[in-house]
């Protein structure tokens, strides 16, 4: 790449900035592209955007701290992620300046005005949920049987019917689960919308919200934090659903208590699950952010290739001497939790799931060979088929993902894996 | 010479598990 003379002319695309400690983050809102520079680099781009030539605003920047920047490699970095052009090349178009493409299977949920989401994530709001929270654990103090084991899903009749139903309930819990984070995202103005993915091989409903990275830390932990709260009010809600019916408040049928039983429990192993921080999860991101962290994942994924690299002697190590020492230290923390969380999730793939869902093939072929099988019953029908969409298209979307992330990797030129040098 | 580090902030998809 040609480096910026002394008289170039940079072109610097519109960016929103935000402050964060000594560093600021700047944004290209059309592209979803978000960076943190040095808070002086900040005096650079101005300086730029206003007409200057490269020399002039590296003098000035000379001028105010008192030492020379390296100019030219902050001007290519930022090239590289479409924030700079030198101006002969914006009259030919510019490089990788093209709007985010919108992902596909997405919804907006548009008719959610940032305005109605401001009245609704508000602290009344809060205090309601928070009170419900207290309550409900109060209750089960004192009638433990509110909260049920696992055993609760073995229901012992209509057992293909309530477990339609509680899937397609907790689905619709994963979706106000989203909802939560949607709406309290845009109640700061940051562009939303709700899509699905995969976590390893759990699949997953997602909310992307990245310009969040424009609003103060405050907020970010608020859009964070809604998830996790609406579904803890989600289980006191039907925990005080469930007291209500054995007070006799109110008439409660059988098979409806056992549905409002075996959600209090699947929505309880969801909040779990937020847990598991080896993936970027709600609690994950709370982490990240109380580190601040930039790409605590990343960082820590290079971190363990450039350690596998040293141990085999061979391979690329990535430099990573521009992470502060403070979030080094917490990339390397962080680093176990990925290791430990991630071959627990693999072992019980492998010990686990791989093994039910082959015999669950093998009866299968016994069924359709006509050999005595489980498969007459429309209770194994059920299992067998939640197993297969729910864990076999997790596991198929995870590996999509696997094959993408290597071939992004082998063609990027993208910040991480900007500067491989030879290892010691 | 100073270097000015530039870093990429990660994507944010708060996310949830469909399906225990």
């Amino acid at each position: 790449m040609v480096g910026y003379g002394p008289d170039a002319l940079v072109a610097v695309r519109p960016f929103a900035q935000q402050r964060e400690g000594d560093s600021v983050t700047i944004g290209d809102l059309e592209r979803q592209v978000f960076l943190s520079i040095p808070a002086e680099g900040l005096d650079i781009l101005d300086s730029l955007s206003t007409g200057n030539t490269v020399g002039e605003a590296a003098r000035r920047y000379e001028q105010k701290y008192g030492e020379t920047p390296d100019i030219d490699d902050f001007l290519q970095v930022l090239a590289a992620e479409g924030f700079v052009a030198s101006h002969v090349a914006t009259s030919n178009g510019g490089r990788d300046t093209k709007p985010a493409p919108a992902p596909r299977w997405t919804w907006t949920a548009s008719w959610i005005t940032p305005a109605i989401a401001r009245r609704v994530s508000s602290w009344p709001v809060a205090v309601i949920c928070v009170a419900a929270v207290v309550f409900s654990v109060y209750l089960v103090a004192n009638d433990p049987p509110l909260f049920k084991d696992a055993s609760i899903l073995l229901f012992p009749e209509h057992f293909a019917a309530l477990t339609w139903a509680t899937v397609a309930l907790s689905l619709i819990g994963v979706l106000i689960h989203e909802l939560g984070h949607l709406v309290t995202a845009r109640a700061t103005g940051v562009p939303t919308r709700i899509g699905f993915g995969n976590r390893l091989y759990y699949i997953v409903a997602e909310t992307h919200m990245t310009e969040i990275w424009l609003r103060p830390k405050r907020e970010r932990y608020r859009a964070f934090l809604a998830g996790p709260l609406i579904d803890l009010t989600t289980i006191s809600s039907l925990i005080i659903f469930r007291s209500a019916g054995r007070q006799g408040w109110i008439e409660v049928p059988w098979a409806v208590d056992q549905l409002a039983a075996a959600l209090v429990f699947v929505t309880t192993i969801r909040f779990v699950w937020q847990t598991f921080l080896f993936v970027r999860t709600d609690f994950y991101y709370v982490i990240a952010t109380m580190f601040n962290c930039k790409n605590l994942m990343a960082d820590t994924e290079v971190f363990l290739r450039n350690m596998f690299a040293r141990l085999r002697r061979s391979g690329n190590v990535v430099d990573q001497s521009g992470i502060p020492p403070k979030e080094m230290r917490t990339v390397r923390s962080y680093a176990l939790v990925w290791l430990v969380g991630r071959a627990i999730a693999i072992g019980v793939l492998l010990i686990v799931i791989f093994p039910l869902l082959f015999g669950y093939i093998t009866e299968g072929v016994r069924y359709l060979t006509g050999q005595p099988s489980l498969f007459g019953t429309i209770d194994f029908l059920t299992i067998v088929a939640l197993s297969f969409i729910f864990q076999g298209g997790g596991v198929l979307l995870w590996m999509r993902s696997i094959y993408r992330g290597r071939k992004d990797r082998q063609r990027s030129g993208s910040i991480p894996q900007r500067e491989p040098v030879s290892a010691p | 010479m100073k270097k000015l580090v530039v870093r990429k902030l990660e994507p944010v998809r708060t996310s949830s598990a469909a399906e225990c």
